[in-house]
């Protein structure tokens, strides 16, 4: 009897104590970076620590970063990580037609975003620019890297976040952690489940309404990466012009998308193909999703409704009716 | 006799977990904000306590942004950073996404959203 009220005891005490997640916000990479995990706050110090470190090597305004140094240089022995994350940046253009194309800078520094002041440039300027975007012109052996043609610059805006997501990841993992959720401006990594085993429900910016969340999705080991029109964007003479170029015409993309949401296990693959499928559009980001040899699925919001890949159905929900595209 | 202490003591933790849960029940709060710049947190605002609209301006190296406080959402009415994303973000709603400056690092969301 004693031990029986013993025992009482110790689990009225141990479920007295609740598990609160440890969080982390801060700035890097040119966005807010928020982590928050079950575990203790040394896996957070680690997983930022590894988030700044790769800041350092792929940001482009970082004088001493791979990128940079790439950029001014045209050859360049990188680290492994800047290799391995240019390398499956070429993989991702390959399946995607070009779609996405790391060697956008020109065009991006045409437009004046590095400089925070964007305007629409000349035509002739963005032909010139243009004619230096061509990913198969960068050349990648080993950790060895060169841009072919003089002007040419590399942008990892369009992926370098999901890199960095997977490595903090890795990180926590590493530490033990096992239920954790990271949030880099919108890449979001879920580790594992929530603590009681049930996925982690992450939402989806109304593209009409920002402020609001119009759909949700489960989510259970795997990145959710959103790229959107509403993100980033500004306007001249009544027009509005987001941020996610179209490597063909050096514009913004513009194919009736507001945003498209990507699930995969691999974060580098979910970042590079939600640009990649925003500059698709709906009907030749579905064939993407058909032959990919990467397996995601996706959530694709326009004007007109709502579409999703038939894997998520059952874990996407949204009080709106939903378009579901058969394989 | 010793059952009877035990018994006694698990009874004493029983009421003073029950103390405890209605005294954190008493101590939550309405809807709260948290204004945080740069990874500090700056305030938490207890909405269910505010009687009048009133406007906090928070600065940041040389700028600034202007939060407007109401008995239902915050808002930054005003900022000169920019982009103005903050400004066009508008109030924030219910459940809903929080309200980022990237420009001068200030986030502000509600204090319940993960």
């Amino acid at each position: 009897m004693r031990k029986l009220i013993l025992c009482v005891l110790l689990l009225s005490v141990l479920c007295s104590c609740s598990t609160a997640p440890v969080r982390r916000e801060f700035f890097a990479m040119d966005t807010v970076i928020t982590l928050e995990a079950y575990g203790d706050s040394a896996a957070l110090d680690a997983a930022q620590a590894e988030i700044l470190r790769l800041e350092q090597l792929f940001s482009i305004g970082e004088p001493q970063s791979d990128v940079a140094r790439l950029n001014a240089q045209g050859t360049l022995t990188l680290s492994s990580e800047t290799a391995a994350l240019l390398a499956a940046a070429r993989e991702i253009s390959v399946a995607s037609g070009g779609a996405l194309d790391v060697t956008i800078g020109p065009v991006v520094r045409l437009w004046g975003w590095y400089d925070g002041s964007p305007t629409v440039p000349e035509a002739a300027e963005l032909t010139a620019a243009l004619a230096l975007v061509d990913y198969e012109r960068l050349r990648l052996e080993g950790l060895d890297a060169a841009l072919e043609k003089p002007g040419m610059a590399v942008d990892l805006g369009g992926i370098a976040k999901g890199f960095a997501a997977g490595s903090a990841a890795k990180v926590l993992h590493d530490q033990g952690v096992t239920s954790a959720l990271l949030n880099l401006g919108g890449n979001i990594r879920a580790v594992g489940a929530k603590p009681d085993g049930s996925p982690w429900i992450v939402g989806i910016a109304d593209p009409q309404d920002p402020a609001s969340y119009c759909c949700t999705v489960e989510a259970m080991d795997c990145a959710v990466v959103t790229s959107g029109d509403y993100q980033r964007y500004f306007t001249q003479d009544g027009q509005t012009y987001h941020h996610i170029f179209d490597p063909e015409t050096g514009f913004p993309a513009d194919t009736g998308l507001r945003s498209v949401t990507v699930l995969c296990e691999d974060d580098t693959w979910a970042d590079g193909l939600s640009t990649a499928l925003f500059v698709l559009g709906l009907q030749d980001g579905a064939a993407l999703w058909r032959s990919c040899p990467v397996d995601f699925e996706a959530v694709f919001l326009t004007d007109d409704g709502i579409s999703i890949t038939e894997g998520l159905d059952g874990r996407f929900h949204c009080s709106e009716d939903y378009e579901v595209i058969a394989r | 006799m010793k059952t009877r202490w035990y018994l006694l003591i698990l009874g004493l933790i029983a009421a003073l977990s029950l103390s405890a849960l209605l005294w954190m029940a008493r101590r939550s709060h309405g809807p709260t904000v948290l204004v945080s710049q740069d990874g500090q947190l700056l305030y938490t605002l207890d909405l269910s306590q505010v009687s009048s609209s009133y406007t906090v301006t928070i600065p940041w190296e040389g700028g600034y942004n202007v939060l407007t406080i109401t008995p239902e959402t915050v808002y930054v009415s005003e900022a000169d950073c920019e982009n103005q994303v903050c400004v066009q973000h508008g109030p924030l709603k219910p459940g809903g996404t929080p309200i980022t400056c990237l420009p001068h690092r200030l986030i502000v969301r509600w204090a319940d959203a993960s």
